[in-house]
């Protein structure tokens, strides 16, 4: 048995499909998880490249769920047209998927994008005096660091998801939408590149529930653990293995001055720094 | 206090390894297995693949390789930046927060997985069959249509990771900075798709806050480089949305049309 309370809790959680609409998590509720999830996850450079916009509980806001769901749907059988046309699939239904159906009856729901960014203070001198180059804060740069971006999102939502299941809330996840931002101008928040749909509430009938009672949670399963975590064992490496390229060839670069010193550093600049830290630690 | 705050912010960039003690390759065994377990993806795929580089002295030239990467992009950037008139130097330090990834005793470089059809599993199977569901992640041709979505997911898996480490005692550190490009990654076999994060695991010595908090323009009068290096401000970063742009008639009708569609298909169902 675990003693793990980060496993226990998250461990728990589960896709919801119908959230209760009589009772949900107050906004101060929520809005305590989402600060503490800000103030555990880390960002690169401390710019949280991303901006959460929160779709609270209210009537007035139904219209608006359901606008999201809509692209969720017309995403899903955008891409399987898509997917015909390739002669990838045989044919195109248009079902409209329970999956997304969270998004409709979810008391709160939050759509991430990406942000531009301002530098802080540090940043800023690194810029100022320095090469420091960052990326966040150039509006023509941030497509350069979508992956960042997604990544960071995806570190923020589980610690979101650690603390809301402690409190009983569930949290379920959306990925099906339009990536660009031109497919949700009828939005007024979305201006960038929309990176996920995370809901929350209290769960009243859940994916699981339904593979329960149709009996197909085996059939469901998980990929082998092997086939996705590969401990590299360098002597079984392939007769055709890859030889070790040089800087220059690698990285293309003209100039002679840099590559030589690029050269240098690929093997060895690494003991340069280690020899400047221990300088440093014994200031 | 929540045991998950108090947790996940104890995680800290490490700058340097403890190479005279490290983890148990069990214990990283064991907590890989649970972030495996605990971590959800879309539909079961896991279009994923986390390669790890163990502590024995055989991947020391492997973890440089990886090392040379992220520093190599680095000054990519930084003279890509330069030729468009976005910074004025680029004199192609050596980063040192890259350095975890030279010294650690576990290196992770985690990839993009095309998932074999014959692997994909039987709900799956099923609803391709029935449904037209199109099994994105089978398709060699769809890894960059998914990067974002799979980003996303190594986000979701990290973070558990990271978790279940930080309760060990244990450290781990990310970088994001490396080539995008699968070519550039030629010289290490088992990276042969689209990779999506570089991170490193071991008991830290020496951490970029340590360096941060040592360091700066007046480090004695509240303006050391941790003091000046605040994160994003909550404000900016969270917005509750309050002016909606509602939605017109013709939309609403339609949207009506499918919510129906929608709650009959969830009382009878695939395969029912």
């Amino acid at each position: 048995m675990t003693k793990s309370p980060v496993y226990k809790a998250l461990n728990k959680r589960q896709q919801v499909w119908l959230y209760d609409r009589e009772k949900w998590p107050t906004k101060e509720e929520v809005n305590s998880i989402i600060k503490e999830a800000y103030e555990v996850t880390p960002s690169k450079q401390q710019f949280m490249p991303y901006k959460i916009n929160i779709i609270g509980p209210g009537d007035e806001n139904q219209s608006e769920k359901i606008k999201i769901w809509n692209k969720a749907v017309f995403n899903h059988h955008a891409i399987e047209d898509r997917a015909m046309r390739e002669g990838k699939i045989k044919d195109s239904i248009h079902l409209v998927n329970r999956n997304y159906q969270h998004i409709i009856s979810a008391p709160y729901v939050l759509v991430f994008e990406s942000r531009l960014c301002e530098n802080n203070k540090f940043n800023q001198w690194g810029v100022d005096n320095d090469s420091h180059f960052t990326e966040q804060t150039i509006e023509s740069e941030l497509s350069q660091i979508d992956s960042l971006i997604s990544f960071e999102c995806g570190l923020f939502s589980q610690s979101l998801v650690g603390l809301a299941l402690e409190k009983g809330i569930d949290v379920s996840f959306t990925s099906c939408f339009p990536k660009n931002p031109s497919g949700w101008q009828d939005t007024t928040y979305v201006n960038r590149t929309p990176q996920m749909i995370v809901t929350l509430g209290y769960g009243s009938y859940y994916r699981m529930d339904f593979m329960k009672r149709t009996n197909q949670v085996q059939d469901d399963h998980k990929p082998p653990y092997e086939d996705m975590i590969n401990w590299v064992d360098v002597t079984k490496q392939p007769a055709d293995s890859k030889t070790f390229k040089n800087a220059k060839d690698m990285w293309h670069y003209d100039d002679k001055k840099f590559t030589e010193m690029v050269i240098e550093k690929s093997f060895g600049g690494e003991l340069e720094i280690n020899k400047q830290l221990e300088e440093e630690k014994t200031k | 206090m929540s045991k998950i705050y108090e947790t996940f912010l104890k995680r800290k960039h490490v700058i340097e390894y403890d190479k005279d003690n490290i983890p148990d390759k069990k214990v990283i065994e064991d907590c890989l297995w649970k972030a495996w377990h605990m971590t959800p993806s879309k539909q079961n795929y896991y279009p994923y693949k986390v390669n790890i580089l163990g502590p024995e002295s055989k991947f020391d030239d492997e973890k440089l390789k990886v090392w040379d990467k992220a520093m190599h992009n680095h000054h990519n950037v930084e003279e890509r930046a330069l030729s468009k008139g976005q910074i004025n130097q680029s004199p192609k330090k050596v980063n040192k927060t890259y350095q975890h990834l030279s010294d650690a005793p576990y290196v992770i470089v985690i990839t993009s997985r095309v998932v074999e059809p014959g692997k994909t599993n039987a709900w799956n199977q099923k609803c391709i069959a029935e449904d037209g569901h199109f099994s994105e992640p089978e398709f060699e041709d769809q890894i960059n249509n998914l990067a974002q979505a799979t980003s996303v997911e190594v986000g979701l898996f990290v973070a558990s990771l990271t978790g279940l480490l930080v309760e060990k005692g244990i450290d781990i550190t990310y970088t994001q900075c490396f080539p995008k490009d699968v070519e550039k990654w030629h010289d290490l076999d088992f990276v042969t798709t689209l990779p999506l994060l570089t991170c490193s695991m071991g008991h830290g010595k020496y951490y970029k806050k340590q360096w941060m908090e040592e360091n700066g323009p007046d480090t004695e009068n509240g303006k050391s480089n941790w003091d000046m290096d605040r994160k994003a401000d909550f404000k900016d970063v969270i917005n509750w949305v309050e002016d909606t742009s509602g939605t017109t008639d013709e939309n609403k009708t339609e949207m009506k049309r499918r919510l129906n569609i929608s709650k009959q298909d969830l009382n009878i169902g695939i395969n029912d």
